[in-house]
């Protein structure tokens, strides 16, 4: 069973995707802003990290650098999940280290084939 | 010796003053004339002038001679006449030229006056001894002669100045009326100069000798004399009036183009303050329409986060339960959780055609170019829009041209599913053709589209307002066939920003046919090779010493930075435009970028958004360098300056050196046992510019400040060996680092008595838990200004 940390700040959406990925067959680990995520993350060591971009406190671009320039973190995918539509979100997630990129609402197949192969290249 | 008496005859003696009235007439009338003219024309007025009175006054007299007969023959000595006429002239021009001055004072009144009555009485007495007859003179009356002489020439001096001052109506009758008192005073001189004579026959008369003018040629010249004077007089009258019309005229018209130049000036000054005035206007309207713009973008990028998340949740919950009731056996809540969720999608959809225009207007929409092979991208949106042909029971015919394509994968993909659901939408059971053949459009290599289909097309009236955002065919439409009205005017929209074109034609219930067409290679990108010399003129650049970036537009504010900080060693890149002053932003991270506002394509306060939207970005210290003066909208977009142009060295030196030597000669000591905090910290100094060096505990930062001591130490306080405290407590006894600023940084509890021993010594404490990197930064920049 994979664990996924899911960093998301908005409730419902984070209830959401949590129950659809346990309803899938994951273990998932819930951080409501950046800093927490990047504390849970050299905590627990996920497999996956499901990363929102606009988050309160430390937002997922900074999470993401700081996660990625780590030695004992740096090994973690992580997909960025954002709600914006402005261009360049996606080249600045790439840029910050993210390892794949969906848009917000989850059409849940696509993001599922994402984290699948995610998983995939890891190993 | 026998004494002569003589006789007078009247009417010669009305004649003598007629001549003597027209003579003083046309000198008062010149005198005006003379004081008007300058340099040459002048002289010759004041001759003019003299001639006239002179042979005036001379004829007067010998008129007077001749109605004076003696009862003998008298004959004249002609050089005598002749030196008596010249003395006439000479005395009207010394009287002329003063009368003709500027102004008129007692002193030269009299002695233009003076000198005109001496030249009169030398006149006339020479004349006399021109007689060849003895004379001898009554002293009263020749005395008396003389003085009349004397006030008849300061008075016709002063009344010939007066008139010419006194411009105005019935001066022609003032004039006349002085030239008949001016003629009495003449005339009256020489009778009483008569009365003074008494003439004698004797030896003068017989022995008369050298040049002898009888009485008969003394009549010819008297007669010739008058005539001249006459005709002199008539020809300066008219002369005069002529050329005081001309002249009228002429100062008229001066006048007027005097009026004339005045109002063009007063209408040029008007011009330019207008000018500058709706200059200012424009440049205030621009702020404005670019602040509006501004906000709009912000204001759709927050609603599009705002409207995606709450879309998120409905979708995502609608399906989930959707999954759940189908594995519960639930189908009416399958069906109705389905709807939920297509409705959702709907609005997604909608959102996201209304957040495209939008972007497009705001010329925010950034195109990312890449090859594509035709045929994958064809077959995927075949298979995407397989199920909507189907739909409406459509059969789709294609014909596939084959070759790559520089594009915007997504834009084309949308562009032709956009088209490609419209034909099936507005299509029952009919055929729809879809076609890509390679075509060149004005000598470039490009590739045509099309998408036909048989439905029920579109009169030219609806095809006119086909591509205008918000409107479909028919309002109706709508509510019939849904969609926003936006697709199209999306699709024409992409199709132009990467360079191509899109049309339609369309006959109702006959069917519609799209067409667009796009470049092989997209406009503004250039080959492959051009594309490998600009990168290497982008290494050029060494990136770690790139102090300052300009973005300006006008090379000559390039070269006044240059020139301005020359001396200062600091390493210039410029940036051209708003796009390329980005990418060698971030490319170069320089120490501080300098800002222009007014440019074409992206103007400054774009540029500032983005810089300061891009968290690798934001951080770098953006200086304003305009004309405009809109502090409070830069300052809320994030400058950290305004400097107005035309900039002044040495404000500009002061500024660049206050954010260049702010980070760059500054070295922090981080001093942190976990070597994972420790290194992100040293990232994100790093990343500031800021000089790092790491220690584990105390004990080994003492000995790292030994050899060199920091700008500032982060400290933690639970450490191995040497903990935070002994460490500031070792770090009193050492008066020269006493000055060096500490920020604690710990997850421990601070304890009152913590608090004591860090007291004073310490700036500033920052718990771990709340860690945040940008009031980190902060603090310790301002640690550093203060140090």
């Amino acid at each position: 069973m994979h664990t996924v940390l899911l960093v998301e700040d908005n409730e419902l959406n984070r209830d959401m995707l949590s129950r659809r990925l346990i309803r899938k067959g994951y273990r998932i680990l819930v951080a409501e802003d950046g800093q927490q995520g990047v504390e849970l993350a050299i905590a627990q060591r996920p497999d996956l990290i499901l990363m929102d971009l606009s988050l309160p406190v430390m937002d997922g671009w900074e999470a993401t650098r700081l996660l990625k320039s780590s030695s004992e973190t740096d090994g973690i995918p992580i997909i960025a999940l954002t709600a914006h539509a402005m261009a360049g979100d996606k080249e600045k997630a790439f840029q910050a280290g993210c390892d794949d990129f969906d848009t917000k609402p989850i059409e849940l197949s696509r993001l599922l084939e994402k984290m699948e192969s995610a998983l995939a290249n890891k190993k | 010796m026998e004494h002569v008496h003589g006789s007078y005859d009247n009417l010669l003696i009305i004649f003598s003053y007629i001549v003597a009235v027209m003579a003083s007439y046309t000198v008062l009338d010149l005198a005006g004339r003379v004081t008007e003219t300058t340099g040459r024309s002048r002289w010759l007025w004041l001759s003019f002038g003299a001639v006239a009175m002179g042979m005036g006054i001379w004829s007067m007299h010998f008129i007077g001679m001749l109605a004076f007969s003696l009862h003998v023959q008298v004959a004249y000595d002609l050089v005598i006449v002749f030196v008596s006429v010249l003395v006439a002239i000479i005395a009207s021009f010394i009287a002329l030229y003063v009368v003709s001055r500027g102004r008129l004072t007692i002193g030269s009144l009299l002695g233009g006056g003076l000198l005109l009555a001496t030249g009169i009485s030398a006149m006339h007495y020479i004349g006399m001894a021109a007689m060849q007859i003895d004379i001898t003179y009554d002293p009263f009356f020749f005395i008396l002669s003389i003085v009349i002489a004397i006030i008849a020439s300061v008075a016709a001096l002063w009344l010939a100045f007066y008139f010419r001052k006194e411009v105005g109506s019935g001066e022609v009758w003032k004039k006349l009326g002085s030239g008949l008192i001016m003629g009495a005073a003449i005339v009256g001189m020489h009778y009483t100069g008569m009365t003074a004579s008494h003439f004698h026959l004797g030896g003068k008369s017989l022995m008369s000798s050298g040049m002898i003018l009888d009485q008969k040629w003394l009549a010819y010249f008297i007669a010739g004399g008058t005539l001249f004077t006459l005709g002199l007089s008539l020809l300066g009258i008219f002369i005069s009036k002529r050329f005081s019309h001309k002249d009228s005229e002429l100062q008229k018209k001066q006048n007027e183009i005097y009026f004339i130049n005045q109002e063009l000036r007063e209408l040029n000054e008007n011009l330019e303050a207008l000018v500058a005035e709706r200059t200012a206007q424009l440049e205030k309207a621009h702020d404005e329409a670019i602040q509006a713009n501004m906000i709009k973008s912000q204001f759709l990028a927050n609603m599009s986060h705002e409207l995606r998340t709450p879309l998120n949740a409905i979708i995502g919950y609608s399906e989930m339960l959707k999954e759940e009731a189908e594995e519960l056996g639930e189908p009416t809540f399958t069906e109705d959780l389905g709807k939920i969720s297509k409705s959702g999608r709907h609005l997604l959809a909608l959102i996201n055609d209304i957040l495209d225009i939008s972007k497009i207007e705001a010329g925010k929409m950034d195109l990312y170019f890449e090859p594509c092979q035709l045929s994958e991208l064809l077959q995927d949106v075949i298979v995407t829009v397989k199920p909507l042909v189907e739909a409406n029971g459509n059969q789709l015919s294609t014909r596939f041209a084959t070759g790559e394509i520089i594009v915007d994968v997504t834009k084309l993909r949308q562009i032709l599913i956009n088209l490609l659901s419209n034909a099936s939408k507005f299509s029952k059971n009919g055929t729809i053709a879809f076609e890509v053949v390679s075509q060149k459009n004005e000598g470039r290599d490009g590739f045509g589209f099309s998408v036909k289909d048989t439905g029920i097309g579109m009169s030219p009236d609806q095809v006119a307002k086909l591509f205008q955002p918000f409107s479909q065919a028919d309002s109706s439409t709508t509510r019939k066939y849904g969609g926003t009205g936006l697709g199209l005017a999306i699709s024409q929209r992409f199709c132009h920003i990467m360079g191509g074109d899109i049309s339609v034609e369309s006959e109702p219930d006959q069917g519609s046919t799209f067409k667009f067409w796009l470049p092989v290679i997209p406009p503004g990108e250039s080959s492959s090779t051009e594309l490998t010399e600009r990168d290497i003129e982008d290494h050029q650049v060494d990136a770690s010493q790139v102090s300052i970036l300009l973005i300006d537009d006008e090379p000559i504010n390039q070269q006044i930075l240059q020139s301005y900080l020359a001396k200062e060693g600091w390493t210039l890149a410029f940036a051209e435009s708003g796009q390329d002053g980005i990418r060698l932003s971030k490319q170069l991270r320089p120490k501080v970028i300098c800002l222009d506002i007014l440019m074409p394509s992206m103007d400054g306060w774009s540029v500032l958004t983005a810089l300061k939207s891009d968290p690798e970005l934001a951080d770098i210290p953006v200086v304003i360098m305009s004309m405009t003066s809109d502090k409070q909208l830069g300052y809320s977009l994030g400058a950290s300056e305004f400097l107005t142009k035309p900039l002044q060295q040495e404000r500009l030196i002061a500024v660049m050196d206050k954010y260049i030597s702010n980070q760059k000669d500054h070295s922090v000591l981080v001093i942190e046992d976990d070597a994972t905090t420790s290194d992100l910290m040293t990232r994100l100094l790093h990343k500031e510019g800021y000089s790092v060096r790491q220690a584990p505990n105390g004990r080994l930062a003492l000995d790292s400040m030994a050899k060199e001591a920091p700008s500032l130490i982060l400290l933690d306080l639970m450490m191995p060996e040497m903990d935070g405290f002994q460490f500031v407590e070792a770090l009193r006894k050492q008066e020269v680092w006493s000055s060096i600023p500490i920020v604690v940084v710990t997850a421990k509890s601070i304890t009152t008595d913590d608090r004591l021993k860090l007291n004073g010594y310490v700036k500033s404490v920052i718990q771990k838990g709340s860690f945040d990197h940008k009031s980190l930064l902060t603090e310790i920049r301002q640690f550093m200004t203060g140090a």
